[in-house]
């Protein structure tokens, strides 16, 4: 659209909660603000409680906020539903979750279910579907007969692999993924994070990276935010942080993963 | 570290186990590892390696349907492979503590914190209500629990994730167990909760003198904690040495490919991986190298014969034909 540099996500004061009462209303995320510049990979961390995943389900717009403004490609979106977001972005935002096992509907081929998401789109034939589905499977390293299989005859790391096929199928400009390998072995961590780093490469896509695993976020992203109890502490270029990071709870994090030494 | 046989100075000594499930399957298959007196010994593989069942079977709480088939494990030096049940509520929880992977499905949702730790007291002391209550409290204090009254009337879902982990070593360590034997207690925590964890069983390793053996696949904390490593692929130890060695000069191209796999600050943003994807785990029985067909080093003796351990160093030993000498 406009120029090479545009913000593809800001997000403004976002106020979230899971609260039913207005008169306890107790804060998951509180006057977040944060920018994501198009073509990057944001690495989010923090600990468990910290609200990584309430950002991602809000922006994707799974939960609606209390207050604030997310804008993704300059046009506001946090009050869209799903099914005009859908309907207003062809290339939109994608997620891929951290429990393979729980992302797939065991009664549907792997072929069927990455084909799925351009069926509801409906701007391609049938038979194109099939051919650009046949040809992310490739893509994410799987031969293709694992087309016709079902989701219980493929491994962890084998489902991790077509989940971001089923994100990635209908090119998306944001990927956000979800603890994406936090569940699988390390070999097989390693290969998915192989393939991230060669996807993105390929299909160009920016990334919300979220991650408890220190490692893996220096690893493959750019620039990294730190979250903790509902706002973001710190936030910047990833070898910058790690190396030097400002704020207390940042080192603190850092210093328990031994990242530091 | 050196292995001596001659001597009968190991708490755990498990000699060539091989446990099977009812179909026949091979879920660990010629497995021998030892402890000495207040080592911490780490038992490292990735998922489908063994090493839970390798564990389970030490505490001989194997699953319906999965039984040993063969080898021995003597605590100290007495063979408890295949003790009645009442002999093993002996030792269980008493000489030997497990810490469970998963804290928040040990616990029973509906018994208060306290109760359920000193359920093993009740059954394996015959201490007064008073005395069993100060038990109860001073260890929750020795895990870094605070607030221990008011803790002990909480039930599990109540507690954090960190505090009900913590609650699961107080209850194996209550007993001063010469054998603690942990199965991957970190994995579900975070990372500043994880630190805490490996350094609190450090401190019981040393100030209650309780051996450890560590089952992780997780080399970051292994690096931390651990005095000697083993390394697990599909049912047989492919490596074993002390964690230096392992870590700084790994052997075994299976111990390189998992110290590859993780991500380091050199390798920033490359690929990681240099060897061959991994394939469905083979569970007949073993007649070759189990990884020769992911080795990027295999020649054809590999694919004739098992190799037995070698000798690289001083108490290194890794089972590939090319230290065959």
């Amino acid at each position: 659209m406009t120029g090479e540099l545009q913000n593809i996500l800001e997000i403004n004061n976002i106020y979230a909660s899971y609260s039913t009462s207005l008169r306890k209303l107790e804060f998951v995320l509180e006057d977040l603000s944060l920018v994501m510049k198009s073509g990057e990979c944001l690495g989010m961390i923090g600990e468990s409680g910290s609200g990584k995943t309430t950002l991602a389900n809000l922006i994707t717009g799974f939960i609606k906020p209390i207050s604030g403004k997310i804008h993704f490609r300059g046009q506001e979106i946090q009050n869209l539903s799903l099914r005009q977001r859908i309907k207003q972005f062809n290339r939109g935002i994608q997620m891929v979750f951290q429990d393979p096992y729980d992302s797939f509907n065991p009664k549907m081929t792997i072929g069927k279910q990455l084909m799925e998401p351009l069926e509801i789109r409906k701007f391609l034939s049938n038979s194109e579907i099939e051919a650009k589905a046949r040809y992310t499977l490739e893509q994410v390293g799987l031969s293709a007969d694992y087309f016709s299989r079902y989701p219980h005859q493929l491994s962890g790391g084998q489902l991790q692999r077509v989940a971001l096929g089923c994100a990635l199928i209908v090119e998306p400009c944001l990927l956000i993924a979800d603890e994406p390998v936090s569940s699988l072995d390390v070999s097989v961590q390693a290969q998915v994070l192989d393939l991230i780093i060669d996807l993105r490469k390929k299909f160009d896509f920016s990334c919300l990276f979220i991650s408890h695993d220190l490692a893996v976020v220096y690893h493959l992203c750019d620039t990294v935010a730190v979250l903790n109890q509902g706002s973001i502490v710190e936030q910047g270029n990833v070898e910058e942080v790690f190396q030097n990071p400002q704020n207390v709870y940042t080192r603190q994090l850092i210093s328990d993963s031994g990242y530091g030494d | 570290m050196q292995q001596d046989l001659t001597k009968a100075e190991y708490i755990l000594k498990v000699e060539h186990l091989k446990v099977v499930s009812a179909q026949g399957a091979e879920l660990v298959r010629d497995v021998s590892l030892k402890i000495k007196p207040g080592e911490i010994v780490g038992l490292v593989g990735e998922s489908g390696s063994g090493k839970s069942i390798s564990t389970m079977a030490i505490a001989g709480i194997l699953p319906e349907g999965i039984s040993i088939a063969q080898g021995k494990i003597f605590f100290n030096d007495r063979d408890i492979t295949r003790i009645s049940a009442q002999e093993r509520c002996k030792i269980n929880g008493n000489k030997i503590g497990i810490i469970y992977q998963d804290a928040s499905q040990s616990l029973n949702p509906l018994i208060r914190i306290g109760r359920q730790i000193d359920e093993v007291l009740k059954i394996h002391t015959d201490l007064s209500p008073q005395e069993r209550r100060d038990r109860v409290y001073g260890t929750m204090r020795a895990v870094n629990l605070s607030n221990v009254e008011k803790l002990a009337q909480r039930y599990p879902h109540e507690l954090s994730g960190g505090q009900r982990q913590r609650v699961l070593i107080a209850m194996a360590i209550i007993n001063n167990p010469e054998l603690l034997i942990a199965d991957e207690p970190t994995t579900a925590l975070d990372v500043s909760v994880k630190s805490q964890i490996i350094e609190l069983i450090k401190l019981i390793n040393f100030s209650r003198k309780a051996s450890v053996l560590y089952i992780s696949h997780d080399f970051s904390t292994v690096k931390k904690l651990c005095d000697r490593v083993y390394v697990l692929y599909q049912g047989i130890p492919v490596e074993v040495g002390a964690t230096e060695q392992i870590i700084k000069r790994p052997q075994h191209m299976y111990t390189k490919l998992l110290l590859e796999s993780i991500p380091s600050p050199e390798k920033r943003g490359q690929k990681l991986l240099t060897m061959k994807a991994r394939t469905r785990d083979y569970r007949g029985p073993a007649v070759n190298c189990l990884f020769a067909e992911r080795c990027p080093k295999v020649f054809e003796r590999c694919r004739q014969e098992l190799p037995d351990m070698f000798k690289i160093d001083k108490g290194h030993q890794a089972a590939c034909f090319l230290f065959d000498k």
